[in-house]
């Protein structure tokens, strides 16, 4: 007893509070509602501890909980975990498993698959750990029969159970599940309650799950009712209809209407069972939690390596979408050839004026005329095809990326919780959006030349083409990164690749103070720049140069600038990616 | 400190990075212009001198932009004589220069816009020392 009483004292001690989880007087508001959307909710939960959230819609359920993993920022009030202030030293990755309402996995995916990633991506391990840890989490969740299926195919029950084994791979001590048994069937809502059930028998895990039914209450250590952001009740479920004083707990929330939010939480603080579970409870936890605290961090995987499953993972998504794949290679081939339709005979051959100064007067008109017209028309198709390489190009670009973050947003933001460096997500996407680049790049450059026969280095062509998909396709990335929606992020990208080629000069020019102002922005100018540069010691560089009033810039500088655009949509799209973006 | 899943980005962090890429992209881009200028170190020929005494500029080196007008005339054993329409202030002059026979070059046509870099030779002709396109 004198143990129990030093452990209960050493934890009040430690973090001032009873529960493993404690929330006091925690308040939410926002700017555009006018009431808070949780106030003065007090509550200490212990470990080895399922509860449940309970209330009617709009209450402020999935606010509790996003507030306690920490996806909404609290305005004042304390939240503890283990002692600790959660604004001080913030839950680590392994500590917190968190399963939204949304599905994390990716329906292309077997079971297997999502499982093996998301270990990756969250613990370091060989394959043979990482293989052991998703047996572990399929048997404990029931999905080992499964293994092999694809996401896309599971029922909403068995995504569920998915849902929760990906948050499984790291042993989360404390396990928020928002309305994961919402939507189901009666069996699989029961089989979902009673699996987090038994996922809340581990020593010092707590397991919260907001649900709007009270069908299942026996199952709960706890029952948390909520209305209209306040805390009407927190306690053992077995109390819930003799304190709301009726029959069934079907009842409770129409009855939840007959008074004031404030007037409930009122009664509920002055109530004498407040804290809602026996102080036994809490002895007990703490002792088990006295011997599984100090178990040895499980690690969040390095850089390198998070990038690296990240782009694997990238890459057999690809490979599975035969819509994308199907579009990518349909761009890939009928560009080139559609810029080829112009010249396929090749590049017409350019006639010189004659040199002689003793040529009379008439003929040098009649000459200088059919230079004139023969400029105007090779000119014109050799700068055309060029500039229409490059915004095919820049068209490619940014359906490379126009979608790649805001597309799996919600994923993103769930893996980046899970302990997912941003950085390396980007490097993950980085590295699979080069391969596009590279190949699409490569494949134009090398297409028009042959067919055409444009002459002048190769490698001088491609650069600049390399250059151009990979800045356009990172600038969408960046744009996708900040976007609220996909049709947001394709609409900017669009305007993006659709003010390049009026603004690049090549085929209007521009008045000298504009041009100055916009060139150094658009991408596009620089790569017709840098490819017409190595058509410099041919006759086609003049004839574009006669009917060309915009300045072409040199082919170090258009590559650098490339560089700095491409440089900035990485930077850029580092920041959106980083920021938080749940919605 | 915030929480780790509301990880806000500093609006004057953003502001920062975007002034920083500014002004490197702004500095680099007139370095590479002010080092990309061909001949950069050398004298600029005002035409008008030249004209006034040729030999008084012997064994000088000079740069000049212009466009070709015409072939004045052909050696195999000294070169090629070019007429240059050189444009300096607000008169147009044309220039003689003299691509040596043994000079690689392109093939200068009429109409074409270039750099060149030249030496008075001993006859006060521009020799052609270096020439690129414009």
């Amino acid at each position: 007893m004198f143990w129990s009483f030093f452990r209960v004292a050493f934890a009040a001690y430690r973090g001032f509070s009873w529960g493993v989880l404690s929330l006091e007087s925690v308040e939410l508001t926002v700017p555009s509602a006018e009431a808070p959307l949780l106030s003065g909710i007090t509550l200490h939960l212990p470990g080895s501890h399922f509860g449940a959230i309970v209330g009617p819609s709009g209450c402020g359920k999935s606010t509790l909980l996003k507030t306690i993993a920490g996806i909404l920022p609290h305005t004042s009030g304390t939240i503890r975990w283990r002692g600790r202030n959660l604004d001080e030293i913030d839950l680590d990755p392994h500590e917190l498993g968190y399963v939204p309402q949304f599905t994390c996995a990716q329906p292309r995916l077997t079971v297997g698959e999502n499982l093996i990633y998301a270990t990756r991506l969250r613990r370091v391990g060989d394959a043979g750990v990482i293989r052991a840890e998703v047996e572990r989490v399929e048997e404990e969740t029931g999905l080992t029969d499964l293994h092999d299926r694809r996401a896309g195919v599971l029922s909403g029950g068995q995504l569920r159970r998915l849902g929760l084994a990906m948050e499984l791979t790291t042993n989360p001590s404390l396990l928020l599940a928002d309305e994961v048994t919402s939507g189901l069937d009666p069996k699989s809502e029961e089989e979902i309650t009673a699996l987090l059930a038994s996922l809340a028998r581990q020593p010092g895990r707590l397991v919260l799950l907001v649900t709007h039914s009270l069908r299942f209450l026996d199952q709960y250590d706890s029952v948390t009712v909520l209305t209209e952001g306040r805390l009407a009740y927190g306690a053992h479920p077995g109390g819930l209809t003799s304190y709301f004083n009726v029959p069934t707990p079907e009842e409770v929330y129409p009855v939840l209407g007959d008074r004031t939010a404030s007037a409930w939480a009122e009664e509920w603080i002055s109530s004498p069972s407040e804290l809602g579970f026996e102080i036994e409870a809490v002895v007990d936890d703490l002792a088990s939690e006295w011997t599984t605290q100090d178990e040895p961090p499980t690690g969040v995987p390095g850089f390198l390596s998070q990038a690296r499953t990240w782009f694997s993972r990238r890459i057999k998504l690809f490979a599975r979408d035969r819509t994308q794949v199907f579009l990518q290679l349909a761009l890939l081939l009928v560009f080139p050839v559609v810029v080829t339709l112009f010249a396929y005979q090749g590049l017409p051959a350019v006639r010189n004026m004659t040199m002689s100064p003793d040529t009379d007067v008439v003929q040098q008109l009649r000459e200088s005329l059919a230079f004139t017209v023969q400029s105007s028309r090779i000119g014109t198709l050799v700068s055309g095809l060029a500039m229409f390489q490059v915004i095919l190009l820049a068209l490619m670009g940014s359906n490379n990326s126009a979608r790649e973050v805001v597309g799996e947003r919600v994923i993103l933001e769930k893996e980046k919780l899970a302990g997912l460096r941003p950085g390396a997500a980007l490097a993950g996407m980085a590295a699979f959006l080069s391969l596009l680049v590279l190949v699409q790049s490569a494949w134009m450059t090398l297409f028009v030349r042959a067919v055409c026969q444009f002459p002048g280095d190769l490698g001088g062509q491609f650069l600049p083409f390399l250059m151009l998909t990979a800045a356009m396709t990172t600038l969408c990335l960046a744009i996708s990164s900040w976007a609220s929606t996909s049709e947001q992020a394709s609409l900017g990208s669009l305007y993006l690749v659709g003010f390049q080629l009026p603004l690049s000069g090549a085929i209007l020019a521009l008045p000298d103070f504009l041009g100055w102002m916009v060139r150094p922005v658009i991408s596009a100018y620089w790569a017709w720049s840098g490819y017409l540069q190595t058509l410099k010691d041919t006759r086609f560089y003049d004839l574009v140069r006669a009917i060309t009033e915009t300045p072409l810039a040199g082919s170090e500088l258009s590559l650098w600038m490339l560089i700095l655009h491409g440089a900035t949509g990485i930077i850029f799209a580092y920041f959106g990616i980083r920021r938080a973006a749940w919605r | 400190m915030a929480r780790r899943a509301h990880n806000k980005i500093s609006w004057s962090r953003l502001w920062l990075v975007g002034i920083t890429l500014l002004i490197v992209g702004t500095s680099s881009a007139l370095l590479f212009q002010f080092y990309a200028t061909p001949f950069r170190t050398t004298p600029l020929l005002n035409p008008a001198d030249y004209f006034e005494n040729s030999n008084s500029l012997r064994g000088n080196t000079y740069r000049l932009e212009g466009v070709i007008a015409n072939s004045l005339g052909y050696s195999p054993e000294k070169g090629r004589l070019y007429s240059l329409q050189v444009t300096h202030g607000n008169s147009s002059l044309p220039v003689p220069i003299l691509v040596p026979a043994g000079y690689q070059i392109l093939n200068l046509q009429k109409g074409q816009k270039y750099q060149v870099k030249v030496m008075v030779n001993d006859q006060g002709l521009l020799q052609v020392e270096e020439i690129t396109k414009a």
